[in-house]
């Protein structure tokens, strides 16, 4: 259906959750879902802190998951030559992240 | 979480399986237009950086790969064996970072690899991709016995040659 995981590619700001659904994976949720998972194991797992996504800010479906998933907008910048937002996502223990993984 | 890659050793290197230090000598050679344009280069850093991880994804996928070659504990190439998605068959290759040619490190790494290939592995022939302008490549190619096959199409190099290894039983 998709990916969904923790980069940190060289060049990156720090880890960030990334997610990207195949053809007739979108719009189901799933994101939504394997995000929020990924969110909660890089949190209790890695010990990772509040975690970035970096999306372009033509990419609006995906602004509007991170938005969904709690994330807040932290920085416009460039990345890789491309203008893009830094969101900043819920710690794994907010109350709000945790609410979200029961769903 | 690096895989765990066999050691090889040769009368003066030792071949290991990639560390994350590795990941700047590789992409330094990567990123720079002569030394890689016979590799397919040169390349961004970023994707550089995604290179080394598929080489050490590689070793994860097909439990062989590139090895870090090192001469008196300094990394000087890799080589190793390389399967990627579009090639014609498994292949034999060799990179020397910038200074470390002309002592033979190539041709005496591959020689090892060769054999790890032909005896461990159970491989029955290998060969190399070389471009066509590529006459260091080619000298090595030679001292290792390979021979000139055919021209084909490689998916990231284009126009590419085929050079063919000798078969286990005409290696020493």
């Amino acid at each position: 259906m998709g990916r969904c995981g923790i980069l940190d590619h060289v060049g990156w700001p720090e880890p960030e959750l990334a997610y990207h659904m195949f053809d007739n994976g979108e719009a189901k949720g799933f994101a939504f879902e394997s995000a929020v998972a990924v969110r909660q194991w890089a949190g209790v797992t890695l010990g990772l802190g509040p975690l970035i996504s970096i999306i372009s800010p033509d990419n609006a479906r995906s602004i509007a998951l991170a938005t969904r998933l709690g994330a807040v907008e932290e920085l416009h910048t460039s990345h890789d030559g491309e203008p893009a937002i830094i969101f900043r996502h819920l710690a794994h223990d907010d109350p709000a992240a945790i609410a979200q993984v029961a769903i | 979480m690096m895989p765990d890659c066999p050691i090889l050793t040769t009368k003066r290197l030792v071949l290991r399986g990639p560390t994350i230090d590795d990941a700047d000598l590789v992409s330094q050679f990567l990123t720079d237009a002569d030394r890689s344009a016979g590799f397919g280069g040169p390349l961004s850093a970023d994707d550089a950086w995604r290179w080394f991880a598929s080489m050490v994804g590689h070793w994860c996928i097909h439990g062989y790969g590139f090895w870090t070659v090192q001469a008196s504990g300094t990394p000087v190439g890799i080589v190793g064996l390389w399967n990627p998605k579009g090639w014609p068959e498994p292949e034999l290759g060799w990179v020397l970072f910038n200074g470390y040619e002309g002592h033979g490190y190539a041709v005496e790494a591959a020689h090892a690899v060769r054999a790890y290939a032909y005896g461990t592995l159970g491989m029955t022939t290998l060969t190399s991709n070389i471009v066509p302008f590529n006459e260091k490549s080619k000298v090595v190619a030679r001292k290792l016995g390979a021979t000139f096959e055919r021209i084909y199409e490689n998916p990231n190099m284009g126009t590419d040659e085929l050079w063919r290894h000798p078969a286990p039983q005409d290696v020493a």
